[in-house]
């Protein structure tokens, strides 16, 4: 039998942005093409801002209203470090965006004892879980049920923190409104156009009726509201969803060698789940989940010597790994894994062993040659891992090509691997949302007419220098006039503590622009100095200068 | 101006987008062209992409700094990139249209490819987007010179040599940039082994290279991007910019390089380019007359007949002189056919039973009148036929015809037909950047936030003429000293003006003798069906075509719609000409402010004037109609001008040279033809000069220049000895017009349709409440407030009900009256229920000529309706009749037997039966919400009705009851909120319009009281308000004190009608 906590945090979207409740506060998200007010401090909800109005609106009725466009992104990573807060509860717990957690509690209190013991160890928990969550200043609302859809309405409608007894949840749910059941927005309407405003008053229908007059999803709300929703069982590992493989030990465990004879297995199991979906993995996150009798133990010890990752005591401590390159080969990981654990500080014995997959992603296999280059890539990967490892993940780079006019910036710096594939594409930019509707707009494929246009059938890509001077060195040059508006032309260098004549030249290839920032207007030339070196050297208010040199 | 005398060998532009080419050109036409004439280059060419919109504006320009303009347009060619045409002569004109139109519709310009374009459109075709083919391009090439731009590959460069021999060349640039070496040596090349000549360009896309600023913002939004991100999407310098003879000149090496035939050739082409926009020979439609008569003897004929027909005593002698002096005129400028033009579309929509009236300009005079073209009796009126036609301006006339907003479509139709899609077409409208839109896309371009954008353009009102202040900003909480808001207000300020895109004109059509597109490219519009000529209505009265407006107006659907069920159940056949006039009775309901519904006398603002001006016959209703305007309200005249019609105050003239313009109107201005005779008389003007303030008046907000003007006429009416006060005021009114001001002539037509609609409320409220409705969306008022009133007009409404309702809502003899009992109830329509499709109705209405239905089955299965579309009904109730024999359904009952029918065409008509769900009956306030919620109105009451007791017993009163209240009386009522506005001639005051079962209140709303309860004014659908009576004349209102939310009121919501 199953048992869940839901933790619903009302006020979570608000309390995150750190705002007061009485502070006239909302946040906006676009939405049928205007920003909308998705959610209000109580202080913003009391002077008239309602949910769906437009940000203008709110701020017509409250001009004092403080406007913060929602970021999903962030909101949901914010969920998940609060996830990690209720680890010790259960392994299984889950982020319920945008305001709640779920967790599988059916192991607490002692397995196939009576149900009071049971009721008091689960609502010392519901307890440790609010008094946690509020300590780290939040609103909430815990609730445990048989069912996560149970839980989940009686702690965000019903607004009182409670364990429904195991087999009570259609009582718990009768008296809530409709909208407690989450029921599409079309089935919510018609079931609130006949008049039916309580969940029990919609489960009072006979289930003969509802098959055939409402949707599937409504059928099983139903069967919700009644009581007799079928139990979910542990999911099955879904292939776009983290890989979770948990171990509980037998008894504390302190030695490096057990931990990865037990890890090996887990790798073991975990490549078997990745060739089955044919996925690799590109991070590991490993979970070692400390024994809560030996409290602080080694607290003051880590706390002094500074350890790789500090927890207290009978938390969980964890060991993020990020791969080189995808791979599902369990030596490898191993490997990788043993490197790491030789470093770590153990922060207390280890009763459980999780090893985490998040970001799986398509395999894509390799192909091995004569000469077996494939283990000097797999060695890059492994340096670029260690350096990774000990830098963080941002601190190794590659330089990419950036489609800017100003020289010195034609490039970016991207992270070495990223665990999902870069959102830019070759040419650097992000492609921007199609408009079709506009004369000469930009076309579905992402390509701009215009200037396909410009220099059919594809714009040359300007001449550069291989080797960029960063800054540009200032130079002594000798010139002579072109022509009236034409400038001049360089005639000698000076460069290495003697002049050069300058030989064939290109030029003057005009840059200038970001007139919006710091701007810049040069005048390129290419010339070929006496020793054979080729120079490339601009002039820009009136000083020149040396900028790079060819091949 | 005349260009200073160039040192050099001269040298022209021959290839220059303006700002006409959408997102690419940084400059207007008139700006290249003067630049261009100060730069002393010979000769400008305009080529827009695939455009010519640019051109009129670059005409006028060009004229005025003496510039020498050539016409052209860079095609998009199939397979190959830019292609400059450049017109030689008149046939390269119209090869050059030719080929733009069929680059903007897909297919060769004829009639038949534009028309399916047009079909098209809406499904995706985008315009500028269909390539021309090569071949297209050389077979009518004649007349045309062409510049072949960018890279082609050789043996399509050949071909266009072969074709067009010495008339094509090949277009030569030096971009500056790190491939120019390469590009030149390339094109020397290509023109070695092809024979086609270089001819040297800028490829300017701006006329000066300050305006990068400007040509990058574009790009950013052209690309949906900023200017961080468009990284090398942006020019790499500023260098293409128009250029003097010698900076082209230096461009290209001097005049001893091998590239100096290439500039040489620039001069040559442009010698050759010839053609002007003068040439294009406009003719009218010839059709319209009959074989073996002239234009002249058939417009005269048809005047004949139709003085006969409007004077059927005779025409009286003045009518006949102003005739003859018309006629005269038209004949001497030769528009007899363009009289005939509109005269046959009017005929056609009279044939078709088509409501169509003329107004503007044209009611001055007295042959549209006879026409049947406009309705103002020449007899009745002082006609000013001089400002619909004039000598000495030497322009086509303007005549707008309204027709019935539902069915101008079938008039276009029949144009289109008539004259074929290659004849007629819609004209463009040119739509600049505003402050407003400019910040929007201006402040994305610079990267501020969503938000942070629409707070600005939230804080720039329209009628800011001046920069955006620094107080602005601060005020919608900008920082003004960050460098990016300080840019985006700087590069608002430069874009404002520009064209921003282009759009369809609301009415204007242009029909000519032979193809249109022989003299101006048509192309496909945004609307489906329709197709545009590239030239808005001022450019084509610069190159000398006539366009008519053929506009449409939501009254005279309902009228016609009236008059049809007065002709259906009372058997009177009416029409605009026969509604008897001048029914004292009618005017007395006017002057009790007893109009919703009525033509343009309806809002609050003319509902406050209607009992202190108290019209009494037709021209006082072309003086309210008037009066309430920003014109006259800007310029302070309303109220001495009641004061004066109520003998307050003696009648006086500033000089008396005034007293002929102003002695209609009690010495007041009132009317723009007015403002403009005083500029002529007193203001020191030539009439030609108020004709140009007349029009700078029309689109003062697109070009400016008003002010000029009007601090010139100030000074001129000082001159003559006018005080300054009263020029200021003037001055003031005369901005007032600007926005949105009548002329009198046009004011003389729409007073006879408030006349019209005002008859017909007071003698038919229920066939009149109806046809609004069944004419919606048009007018201020809600049904719910239109069915109201008709209510409270002793009509009675009846339920929707599929056994009775139509789509439409109908008249019906009042259940339980005898047969020949001859009032009639209103039947409410299926229209009203939210969400329903007009098909579906109609199916409901056939099925139902076939008996009763006898359940919802049966109603599903002969009706053949959707399972959505049945709840819809049930939740309107209409399906109230259907329940079980015996059995009282509620619309609860209903809905779930609905839901329980199979919803599959084979068992169409089966449904579950389970018995009855305990479902719970509807209270009378759920009753009412569902009412509300769905149909928009209820039959059954009020939600302020429901309530009447608890409110009676705490002494809150009826808006009813509020009528006896004296001024200055402190009263409570409590009403649903129906109407909120803050006109931008009120100074922060809001009006607010309340309703509660028994009528309407005008409520007024301090700015004080605005801001410290904004919360519940704005935020609530129902309150009770504590004001105090306020009384003028006859009018009241009620000056708010405070406000509270009602909340003993059923949560019913209804839609405001705010802020429009």
């Amino acid at each position: 039998m199953f048992r869940y906590l839901v933790a619903h945090l009302p006020a979570f979207r608000l309390e995150r942005c750190g705002w007061l409740h009485s502070q006239p506060a909302a946040l906006v998200a676009e939405e049928k093409s205007a920003l909308r007010v998705q959610c209000a401090t109580p202080a913003a909800l009391s002077g008239g801002v309602r949910r769906g109005m437009t940000a203008a609106e709110a701020r017509a009725v409250l001009p004092a209203l403080q406007v913060e466009t929602l970021q999903p992104e962030d909101e949901a990573r914010d969920l998940d470090d609060l996830a990690q807060q209720l680890l010790r509860v259960s392994p299984s717990v889950r982020a319920l965006p945008p305001d709640a957690l779920v967790a599988e509690i059916s192991r607490v209190g002692a397995p196939g004892a009576s149900s009071a013991p049971r009721a008091g160890a689960e609502r010392a928990l519901l307890e440790r879980v609010r008094l946690r969550l509020a300590q780290l200043g939040h609103r909430v609302t815990v609730v445990v049920a048989d069912d996560p859809a149970t839980a989940w309405a009686c702690a965000a409608w019903g607004r009182q923190s409670r364990v429904v007894p195991a087999g009570q949840g259609a009582e718990a749910l009768a008296p809530l409104p409709l909208e407690a059941l989450d029921l599409p927005p079309r089935e919510q309407a018609l079931l609130r156009g006949l008049g039916l405003r309580t969940v029990g008053a919609f489960a009072a229908l006979p289930p003969a009726s509802v098959v055939g007059r409402l949707g599937p999803v409504a059928i099983a709300a139903h069967a919700l509201a009644r009581g007799d929703a079928p139990r979910p069982a542990i999911p099955p590992w879904q292939q776009d969803q983290p890989l979770v493989l948990t171990q509980p030990l037998m008894h504390p465990v302190v030695e490096q060698e057990a931990l990865l004879f037990v890890l090996n297995g887990l790798l073991r199991d975990a490549a078997a789940h990745l060739v089955a979906a044919d996925r690799a993995a590109v991070r590991l996150l490993l979970r070692l989940g400390l024994d809560p009798q030996e409290d602080g133990a080694d607290d003051g010890a880590s706390a002094r010597h500074g350890g790789p990752t500090p927890h207290a005591p009978g938390g969980v401590q964890e060991l993020p790994l990020r791969l080189g390159a995808p791979t599902r080969d369990p030596r490898r990981m191993l490997e990788l894994l043993r490197a790491r654990l030789e470093r770590l500080r153990l922060a207390g014995p280890v009763i459980s062993v999780s090893l985490e997959l998040p970001d799986p992603v398509e395999f894509t296999g390799r192909q091995r040659d004569l000469l077996d280059r494939q283990r000097a890539a797999e060695a890059l990967d492994e340096v670029v891992a260690r350096l990774q490892d000990e830098l963080g993940a941002d601190a190794v780079l590659r330089p990419q090509l950036a489609p800017r006019h100003r020289p010195e910036a034609a490039w970016q710096p991207q992270p070495w691997s990223s665990p999902r594939p870069s959102l830019l594409s070759s040419s650097g930019r992000a492609a921007p949302a199609c408009h079709a509707d506009q004369l000469g707009r930009q076309r579905p494929d992402g390509s701009d007419p215009v200037r396909a246009w410009e220099g059919f059938p594809a714009p040359p890509s300007p001449v550069r220098p291989t080797l960029l001077l960063l800054p540009a060195q200032s130079v002594e040059l000798r010139t002579r006039p072109l022509g009236p508006g034409l400038g001049e032309q360089p005639v000698q260098l000076h460069v290495d503590g003697r002049w050069h004549d300058l030989t064939d030249l290109a030029g003057p290839e005009a840059l200038a622009g970001e007139w919006w920032r710091d701007g810049f207007d040069r005048r390129y030339w290419r010339a070929t100095l006496g020793d054979g070196r080729r120079a490339w050297l601009y002039l820009e208010e009136g000083h020149w200068a040396l900028h790079g040199w060819f091949d | 101006m005349q260009p200073p005398p160039s040192p050099g060998p001269p040298a022209a532009e021959l290839v220059c987008r303006s700002a006409f080419s959408f997102g690419e050109g940084a400059s207007l036409p008139e700006e290249l062209a003067e630049q261009a004439a100060a730069l002393g280059l010979h000769s400008l060419a305009i080529t827009d992409r695939d455009a010519v919109y640019g051109l009129p504006r670059a005409w006028r320009a060009a004229k005025e700094h003496g510039l020498r303009l050539v016409c052209g347009a860079l095609l998009t060619v199939q397979g190959g990139p830019g292609l400059a045409l450049l017109a030689r002569d008149p046939t390269g004109w119209k090869h050059l249209c030719h080929l733009v139109t069929r680059a903007r519709c897909g297919g060769p310009a004829d009639d038949e490819c534009v028309g399916t374009a047009a079909q098209r459109r809406g499904r995706g075709v985008v315009k500028g987007r269909g390539q021309v083919p090569l071949q297209d391009v050389l077979e009518r090439a004649q007349g045309l010179e062409l510049v072949l731009m960018g890279d082609w590959p050789q043996d399509r460069a050949s071909a266009v040599r072969e074709a067009c021999g010495e008339h094509a060349s090949l277009g030569l640039v030096r971009r500056l940039d790190s491939r120019d070496r390469e590009r030149v040596r390339a094109r020397l090349d290509l023109s070695a082994a092809t024979g086609l000549p270089l001819v040297a360009t800028a490829d300017a896309l701006m006329h000066a290279p300050e305006r990068q600023r400007v040509q990058d913002l574009l790009t950013c939004i052209r690309l949906h991007t900023t200017l961080d991100q468009a990284g090398d999407a942006l020019q790499p310098h500023p260098g293409r910019h128009l250029l003097s003879p010698a900076a082209l000149w230096a461009r290209f090496g001097g005049e001893h390089s091998p590239l100096a035939p290439a500039v040489r050739r620039t001069v040559e082409l442009a010698e050759r380019c010839t053609f002007t926009l003068a040439e294009i020979q406009y003719r009218y439609p010839r059709e319209v007359v009959p074989e073996g008569w002239s234009p002249n003897t058939w417009l005269r004929h048809l005047v004949e007949q139709g003085c006969a027909e409007r004077y059927p005593a005779g025409t009286p002698p003045s009518v006949h002189r102003q005739v003859e002096h018309e006629l005269d005129l038209i004949r001497r400028l030769d528009f007899p056919a363009y009289f005939l033009t509109v005269y046959d579309a009017v005929r056609f929509a009279r044939e078709r039973g088509i409501l169509c009236q003329g107004r503007g300009s044209a009611a001055n005079s007295a042959v549209c009148y006879v026409l049947g073209i406009t309705a103002v009796d020449p007899a009745s009126s002082s006609l000013l036929f001089e400002r619909f036609i004039s000598e000495e301006r030497g322009e086509p006339p303007d005549i707008d015809v309204d027709f019935e907003h539902e069915r101008r479509e079938e008039v276009f139709q029949y144009l289109y037909a008539r004259y074929g899609r290659q004849r007629a077409a819609m004209v463009n409208e040119v739509i600049s950047y505003r402050r407003r839109s400019a910040i929007r896309d201006v402040g994305k371009a610079v990267g501020l936030s969503v938000d942070q954008v629409d707070r600005m353009a939230r804080r720039i009102q329209w009628f800011d003429g001046g920069v955006i202040s620094d107080a602005q900003l601060r005020d919608a909480g900008m920082d003004p000293t960050d460098h990016r808001v300080r840019l985006a207000v700087e590069l608002t300020d430069e874009l404002a003006g520009f064209p921003r895109h282009v759009g369809i004109h609301v009415g204007g059509f242009a029909i000519a003798d032979g193809p249109l597109v022989d003299l101006c490219p048509v192309e496909p519009a945004t609307m489906e069906g329709r197709t545009v000529i590239q030239w808005d209505k001022d450019d084509i009265d610069v190159v000398g075509f006539v366009k008519v407006d053929f506009l449409s107006l939501g009254m005279l659907t309902a009228i016609r719609k009236t008059f049809d069920l007065v002709g259906q159940h009372w058997g009177q056949p009416l029409d605009l000409a026969t509604v008897p006039s001048e029914d004292p009775a009618v005017y007395e309901m006017i002057s009790a402010a007893d109009t919703i519904g009525i033509f343009q006398i309806e809002s609050r603002a003319q509902m406050s004037m209607l009992p202190r001006l108290r019209p009494r016959c037709w021209y006082d209703l072309v003086i309210e109609v008037s009066v309430v305007r920003p014109g006259p309200i800007q310029g302070g005249m309303v109220h001495p001008y009641l004061r004066r019609r109520n003998g307050e105050e003696a009648v006086t003239y500033a000089h008396p040279k005034l007293r002929p313009i102003l002695e209609r109107t009690l010495g007041v201005p009132i009317f723009q033809e007015q403002v403009m005779a005083m500029a002529v008389a007193v203001g020191g003007f030539s009439p030609g000069r108020a004709d140009q303030l007349r029009r700078a008046m029309g689109a003062w907000r697109k070009r400016g220049g008003l002010e000029r003007m009007t601090a010139e006429l100030v000074q001129g009416m000082m001159a003559e000895g006018i005080p300054q006060d009263y020029a200021e005021q003037i001055a003031a009114q005369i901005r007032g017009f600007g926005e949105y001001g009548f002329p009198e002539s046009h004011a003389a037509s729409f007073a006879r349709l408030v006349y019209v609609s005002a008859w017909l409320k007071h003698h038919h409220p229920g066939a009149f409440a109806a046809a609004l409705v069944n004419s919606q969306p048009m007018g201020f008022y809600a049904p719910r407030a239109i069915l109201a009133d008709a209510q409270r007009h002793g009509v009675r409404l009846l339920p929707i009900d599929v056994h009775h309702s139509a789509w439409d809502l109908t008249l019906e003899p009042e259940p339980g009256a005898a047969p020949d009992d001859p009032r009639r109830a209103v039947r409410l329509g299926l229209r009203l229920v939210k969400g329903l499709p007009e098909t579906s109705a109609h199916r409901v209405a056939q099925a139902r000529t076939q008996g009763i239905f006898r359940g919802v089955g049966d109603l599903q299965a002969r009706a053949g309706l959707g399972r959505d579309d049945l709840l819809r009904l049930a939740r309107a109730d209409a399906l109230h009749a259907l329940g079980p024999p015996g059995q009282a359904w509620d619309r609860r009952q209903a809905a779930w037997a609905v839901q329980g029918l199979y919803d599959l065409p084979l068992f169409r008509g089966l449904s579950r039966d389970e018995g009855a769900a305990p479902l719970p009956s509807p209270s009378p306030e759920e009753a009412l919400q569902e009412d509300y919620d769905v149909v928009g109105l209820s039959v059954d009451g009020h939600p302020i009705g429901l309530v009447r007791q608890e409110l009676s017993r705490r002494g809150l009163l009826s808006a009813e009851q509020v009528q006896d209240q004296p001024a200055e009386a402190r009263v409570r009522v409590a009403g649903m909120v129906s109407h909120r506005q803050r006109p931008g001639t009120a100074s922060g005051v809001l009006f607010m319009t309340l309703e509660d079962e028994t009528g309407l209140l005008n409520i007024v709303v301090k700015p004080q009281l605005f801001e410290k309860q904004r919360q519940v004014i704005l935020g609530e659908g129902t309150v009770e308000i504590e004001a105090r009576v306020q009384r003028d004349g006859a009018s009241l209102s009620l000056l708010a004190l405070r406000f509270a939310p009602l909340r003993t009121a059923p949560a019913v919501t209804a839609h405001s009608r705010d802020f429009r």
